[in-house]
């Protein structure tokens, strides 16, 4: 794949120091022969030293305007510079033609031109005119400005060839009537390199952006453009060749040049046509081999997604198993600590209290005995009370008394009740309306979790007032734990378990807990819990009363 | 004359412990004890004595409860006092509505409960200092003193609204079912506050529903 880009840049390095270089070089020379000397070089004895100049400034504006380098600011004065100096020493040259012609001494300026020394011909003057103004106007990065830059550079382009076919095909007539200097043919193949690089520089817009597209219409016209170019000038050129030998005539050189143009558009036809053809040829397999990776591809999807919705499947069961279990192994564990709980309350406790009445009577029954009898059965009963204290508080740790005896709004008084005043902290209930739940079970879950977002509060949160409310709206019932306290402390406090079997409770009977901290305010714990639709049988008021 | 009282205690060590220890004291003597409410509800009416001593969960339930009704219903009139594994505020205010003369936890030491004793038998009621003071905050500045006695100011139409309150209902569905308008249901539930000199909303509801829990017997533990 050829780098157009890079390759430029190589070539119109070369392609400009050539060019400057010979424009250097004919501009000493001229000027020696304008200073009354000889031609130093002897290349070009009469091309006129403002062509060379010309070449000079073309070549400098050219090369800052293929110069993409940072310092892009001073290039662009620079070439604008150069393309501005090129325009007014095309644009003097001009109007020293015109204003010789208004005075009827064209003649004079132009025998002055094809003289040893003196100025281009008006040809070379208007394309270095146009040039100049090209070049300036590529140097404006807007689009309409780059457009017009480069037409400007095709007209110039247009003009160079024209003139250089003039010199080809009449300048070895000798019979033409239009007079060129010897500089003619370097001149035209000078402006003609300029105003192909002025065309190829505005790369964004019209021809240029075909040139450098890498696409099939990028590729054709870089093929085909030059080759009828070539194929052309050589057709031409032999024809000329031909009407000078006198091989044939003139009509009959026209007719085969016709001819052989046809034939050559024919051949580029079907050159097109084939390379299209290769190319369609080349997608169609692409095409056919995406569509077949694709459907492979599809067919792989396919299969993966079964083998995931298997998988998936497989999943969803175990899932709903373990809840199943885990929602069992939640009731079994509350049972169990119920049972526990009712063992230590009821057995343990009642037998530990038997035995302080026991103690109580034995007391009495010692009193009369001497030695301090009755002392020691006194201790020993104080010892039994503190058991039964510390059995008690074992049994509430285990299982809450009031969980389960009444509705939830009683057990979650009492709840209060019993935390209200620890670490003087004050603990408030509130509900306002009666909160009436289906089941056992989500009462539980509801008491657990605001027993241990009390507990958090008045342990870790520094507050002085705990609120615990419950209410009931809308099918959803609604557990708010807040205090008053730092609302960050309970972050640092609570290693996490807590909130996680929280958040799980919540879970366990469908509902949603979220946890507000905000600092210097207090932290406010909500759970929700959405009911089954309510019943509405009615109530008889009759059997109210 | 030593005070004759009567022990009924599902829980064998307990009951033979509590008798052991009031026949030990001065002034004090047991004259018969039971370990069910039927046997109770059969003896005490046919046994002369000065005051009873009733576990309020018998077998497995709040047997108590129901016992002193229907004692008081077969027109048995010597104080009540209480004695119960429970937490007194989940059934303290029930027993006194029942008709027990007083409520003690178990837990309490003997010395306090032999004062309890004396005090039910004194014609006294005895309470806690911590119940006392609770029942004080949620009576509040009521003239009348007593909640029951607080009923008979309300209206048939606040007394409805409050049973309702009892089992459960919000003021919507109470206005729903009385076809009246949430704001009369409001300002019926505003009246009931102020007569039965209850501070807020939130006592207000506990009321009622401890008042028809006492009415219907409640839900009741199933042991102790």
């Amino acid at each position: 794949m050829v780098h157009l880009g890079r390759d430029l840049s190589i070539f119109r390095l070369i392609l400009l120091g050539i060019l400057f270089l010979s424009g250097l070089a004919v501009s000493i020379d001229g000027l020696s022969i304008l200073l009354g000397g000889r031609s130093l070089v002897g290349l070009y004895p009469a091309m006129s030293a403002l062509s060379g100049l010309c070449f000079i400034l073309g070549s400098m504006a050219t090369f800052y305007l293929y110069d993409d380098r940072p310092k892009r600011v001073f290039g662009r004065s620079m070439g604008l510079a150069f393309s501005a100096c090129l325009t007014m020493v095309g644009s003097g040259q001009i109007i020293f033609y015109a204003f010789k012609a208004w005075n009827g001494h064209f003649d004079e300026a132009l025998n002055l031109t094809l003289g040893r020394i003196g100025l281009t011909t008006p040809i070379s003057s208007f394309n270095f005119f146009i040039l100049g103004m090209a070049l300036f106007v590529a140097f404006i990065p807007r689009r309409t400005f780059q457009m017009i830059s480069q037409f400007t550079a095709l007209v110039v382009v247009f003009l160079s060839l024209l003139a250089l076919m003039t010199f080809v095909y009449r300048a070895q007539q000798g019979g033409s009537s239009i007079r060129f200097t010897s500089s003619a043919l370097p001149t035209a193949l000078g402006t003609l390199t300029l105003g192909v690089f002025a065309v190829l520089s505005t790369r964004e817009v019209g021809l240029s952006r075909l040139i450098f597209k890498e696409s099939l219409g990028g590729r054709l016209v870089r093929r085909l453009i030059p080759s009828i170019l070539a194929v052309q000038v050589i057709f031409e050129w032999l024809r000329s060749r031909s009407d000078l030998s006198q091989t044939y005539e003139e009509p009959i050189g026209m007719q085969l040049l016709a001819i052989s143009n046809s034939l050559i558009l024919l051949a580029v036809i079907t050159f097109i046509a084939a390379s299209l053809d290769q190319l369609d040829a080349a997608r169609r397999e692409a095409h056919e081999a995406l569509q077949k990776l694709n459907g492979e591809l599809e067919d792989r999807v396919k299969q993966r997604t079964r083998e995931l919705e298997i998988a998936n499947g497989v999943l969803s069961t175990q899932f709903s198993e373990r809840q199943v279990l885990e929602h069992e192994f939640s009731q079994v564990r509350e049972r169990v600590a119920e049972r526990l709980g009712r063992i230590i309350h009821d057995g343990l406790s009642q037998e530990l209290i038997g035995l302080t009445f026991n103690l109580k009577a034995f007391q009495h029954r010692l009193k009369p005995l001497d030695g301090g009898a009755a002392e020691e059965a006194t201790r020993l009963e104080e010892q039994a009370r503190g058991l039964v204290g510390q059995v008690r508080n074992i049994s509430r740790q285990v299982y809450p008394p009031e969980l389960g005896v009444s509705s939830l709004m009683v057990s979650l008084q009492e709840l209060v009740r019993h935390h209200d005043g620890k670490r003087t902290c004050r603990c408030l209930f509130e509900c306002e309306e009666p909160v009436s739940l289906p089941d056992r079970e989500m009462e539980t879950h509801l008491y657990y979790i605001a027993q241990e977002a009390l507990e958090n509060a008045i342990r870790h949160s520094g507050g002085t007032t705990v609120w615990v409310r419950l209410a009931h709206d809308e099918n959803v019932v609604l557990l708010e734990v807040e205090d008053n306290g730092s609302g960050d402390m309970a972050v640092k406090a609570d290693p996490g378990i807590g909130n996680r079997i929280m958040h799980y409770r919540s879970r366990m009977v469908g509902g949603d807990l979220v946890v507000r901290r905000q600092k210097g305010v207090g932290t406010k714990i909500s759970c929700r819990i959405p009911l089954p639709i309510e019943d509405k049988t009615p109530l008889s008021p009759r059997s109210l009363s | 004359m030593k005070k004759r009282l009567y022990i009924v205690e599902d829980h064998p060590i307990v009951r033979q412990g509590l008798v052991q220890m009031i026949d030990n004291e001065e002034d004090l003597v047991t004259c018969g004890h039971a370990s069910d409410a039927a046997t109770a509800f059969r003896e005490i009416p046919a046994t002369p004595l000065d005051g009873m001593l009733l576990d309020l969960s018998l077998g497995n339930s709040l047997g108590g409860l129901q016992l002193i009704k229907d004692l008081r219903k077969v027109g048995v009139t010597q104080p009540i006092l209480i004695l119960s594994m429970h937490e007194e505020g989940l059934y303290a205010e029930r027993a006194l509505m029942a008709g027990a003369q007083g409520f003690i936890m178990k837990s309490e030491s003997t010395d306090t409960l032999l004062g309890a004793i004396r005090k039910m038998l004194s014609g006294q009621v005895y309470l806690s200092a911590a119940m006392v003071t609770r029942l004080v905050t949620n009576l509040n500045t009521n003239s009348q003193g007593q909640i029951q006695s607080a009923f008979q100011t309300l209206t048939d139409r606040e007394l409805e609204v409050f049973h309702m309150i009892g089992k459960g209902l919000r003021t919507r569905d109470i206005a729903e079912r009385l076809n009246l308008s949430v704001k009369t249901v409001e300002t019926h539930k505003e009246h009931i506050k102020e007569k039965m000199g209850l501070g807020n909303a939130t006592a207000l509801v506990q009321s009622a529903l401890q008042w028809a829990q006492a009415e219907s017997g409640g839900r009741a533990p199933e042991q102790g």
